[in-house]
């Protein structure tokens, strides 16, 4: 129990109680719950949430990754994946004509949605990135573009010298569909202008998302932690988003990505750890009481600790993704890809039901649960249990 | 630190009374308990495993580097083929804390299960870390430099979970499981 500088006293008691009673979490209580040393019972706090929303439903879905430029102005500390000009060794830019070729060649198990995030380069005329967007299109109709993040679409506004508003409208009219929720970072100045002090500030990438929310579409929102925020800065940043989506209400989940230091300017930094992914994602969870979705996103946490992460909070594990490479560029262990029934089973060991989702959400596919979760069988088998051979 | 939610929660499921018997000295491994243990909801289970473990064993939490101890009647090591998943590898290390010798020490392989794993695996009654001590991806380097970096980072990862890491090195065994020597905690590394 902590007492505050007013005399009030916190406890996970007292913040059950608000919750309980349908009362918003306050900056002290997320900052509490990032302190408390009892995380596993933050934890139940979360996964109490999470099932009040989502019962035991925990969703995925079939995407795919493209980054189709690391070319670069931006020079992010945390950043192991961009370039900073053509012409720079491992610099490169798709033709748009190979970036549609991802498409084709899996066409016979197609995804249902593509992500594309880049570097912000300086020198692409915006016609590529409309004509990109059409030809997907034409491969595939009902294909949803989730393309271009807030801090690139703030760029194009800048290059290209338009409004949020018409960048959006314009690529809106090629083919996009919503918006990831990348380069959100860490809102708070005192971390933004140490990390990435040269691309869209806080300010910029929440308006950016709230023209979107605005036009009708739907967005992400991220947090990239572990490195040198503070517990106060991601409670900070949380409440933003919150206060955000009290305004606009488009946004559709939430991702805490973490930091990976291999390859960047920050690679002295450990990063997070398993621990504090999962309070990550727990305190999340109960200080986001509007938005639905809460995604433990298994290529920054590995597949394993985004599967524990379903009882934290989570509800969704992210896609196939088939190829990522901005993690990867720093470092992950995680492979680069999943496959639809790597990812159901994820799901099923840990007691769950696998739902395949489109990217608003609607059911695509519900799977049943696994008969019996985790390793209960082998639990039960005493003889089995003295060699803990779980199910593999 | 238990909370009292977590108390509570452990009394209202059954966990509670598990926990009861073994401060009595019992190891509750009959049916009726296997069977609530293998029902039970994960995190309360491991709530129960944690409150076992800092009741039976030292708060240190020991990193064998570069072999785990040899397995005997009251040290289990945990690594290779219970990689498979997340949560039945919680469940599993709950359950042989729950079921297991009073005070056993069950040793995590970080090598095999990954480091962030184990850490959570620590949280679940887990008491001991094994594996080479090298760069961040685990690749066993000869560089002192690293080496320091890669145990600092251990000590953080273990402090993080709420536990103080003591190494034991017996790298200068003949063979893994021979005799450990401890070489110090964190703050001394």
């Amino acid at each position: 129990m902590r007492l505050l500088s007013w005399g009030i006293m916190l406890s996970l008691e007292t913040i059950a109680a608000k919750i309980d009673a349908g009362e918003r979490l306050s900056f002290d209580d997320g900052v509490y719950l990032f302190r408390h040393p009892d995380w596993v019972a933050v934890g139940q706090l979360a996964h109490r949430d999470r099932t009040k929303r989502h019962a035991d439903r925990a969703y995925f879905n079939r995407n795919m990754r493209l980054e189709v430029t690391n070319v670069c102005v931006a020079s992010c500390l945390f950043c192991s994946f961009a370039k900073l000009k053509e012409g720079d060794p491992g610099a490169h830019t798709m033709r748009i004509e190979e970036a549609w070729r991802e498409l084709e060649i899996r066409l016979h198990d197609p995804p249902s949605e593509i992500h594309i995030v880049n570097g912000l380069h300086p020198d692409l005329p915006f016609s590529y990135y409309e004509d990109l967007l059409g030809g997907f299109k034409r491969i595939k109709p009902d294909i949803v573009l989730k393309c271009f993040t807030a801090v690139e679409i703030h760029f194009f506004a800048e290059l290209y010298g338009m409004s949020h508003e018409e960048v959006l409208t314009k690529l809106r009219a090629a083919g996009l569909d919503s918006l990831p929720g990348g380069g959100a970072e860490i809102f708070h100045p005192d971390v933004r202008t140490r990390i990435s002090h040269d691309k869209a500030t806080a300010e910029q990438y929440l308006a950016v998302h709230d023209v979107a929310h605005r036009l009708g579409m739907k967005t992400n929102a991220t947090m990239l932690y572990g490195h040198i925020e503070t517990f106060e800065h991601r409670v900070d940043h949380v409440l933003r988003l919150r206060e955000q989506q009290d305004k606009s209400g488009g946004f559709q989940a939430f991702i805490p990505l973490a930091f990976h230091p291999d390859g960047n300017g920050m690679q002295h930094l450990p990063g997070p750890t398993g621990v504090d992914d999962l309070r990550t994602i727990a305190v999340s969870r109960l200080l986001l009481d509007n938005v639905d979705h809460i995604k433990a996103y298994w290529v920054s946490s590995t597949p394993k600790v985004a599967q524990i992460a379903l009882r934290f909070g989570a509800d969704d594990v992210d896609g196939t993704i088939v190829h990522e490479t901005i993690y990867h560029a720093a470092g992950s262990q995680s492979p680069q890809g999943l496959t639809r029934d790597m990812l159901i089973r994820l799901i099923q060991e840990a007691g769950f039901m696998p739902v395949e989702r489109d990217t608003y959400y609607g059911v695509v596919e519900e799977l049943p649960r696994a008969v019996v979760p985790e390793a209960a069988v082998k639990v039960r088998d005493r003889n089995a249990r003295k060699h803990l051979e779980v199910i593999s | 630190m238990t909370s009292k939610l977590v108390l509570d929660a452990l009394e209202r499921t059954g966990l509670g009374a598990v926990l009861a018997r073994r401060e009595c000295g019992e190891v509750p491994d009959d049916d009726a308990v296997v069977e609530l243990l293998a029902s039970a909801d994960i995190l309360a289970l491991g709530a129960a495993a944690d409150v076992a473990r800092r009741r039976e064993c030292s708060p240190e939490v020991r990193v064998f580097a570069p072999f785990a101890p040899a397995a005997n009647a009251i040290v289990t090591v945990l690594g290779a083929r219970e990689a498979a998943r997340g949560t039945a590898l919680l469940r599993g290390i709950a359950v042989l804390r729950l079921t297991g010798p009073i005070g056993q020490s069950i040793v995590l392989d970080f090598d095999v299960l990954g480091l962030e794993i184990a850490q959570v695996g620590l949280s679940f009654g887990a008491t001991d870390l094994a594996g080479s001590i090298g760069s961040h991806k685990g690749l066993p380097i000869a560089d002192d430099s690293k080496k320091v970096i890669k145990r600092r980072e251990i000590a953080g990862f273990v402090e993080r979970a709420g536990f103080r890491a003591v190494f034991v090195s017996n790298e200068t065994s003949a063979s893994p499981g021979d005799a450990p020597s401890v070489v110090g905690d964190h703050a001394q590394s």
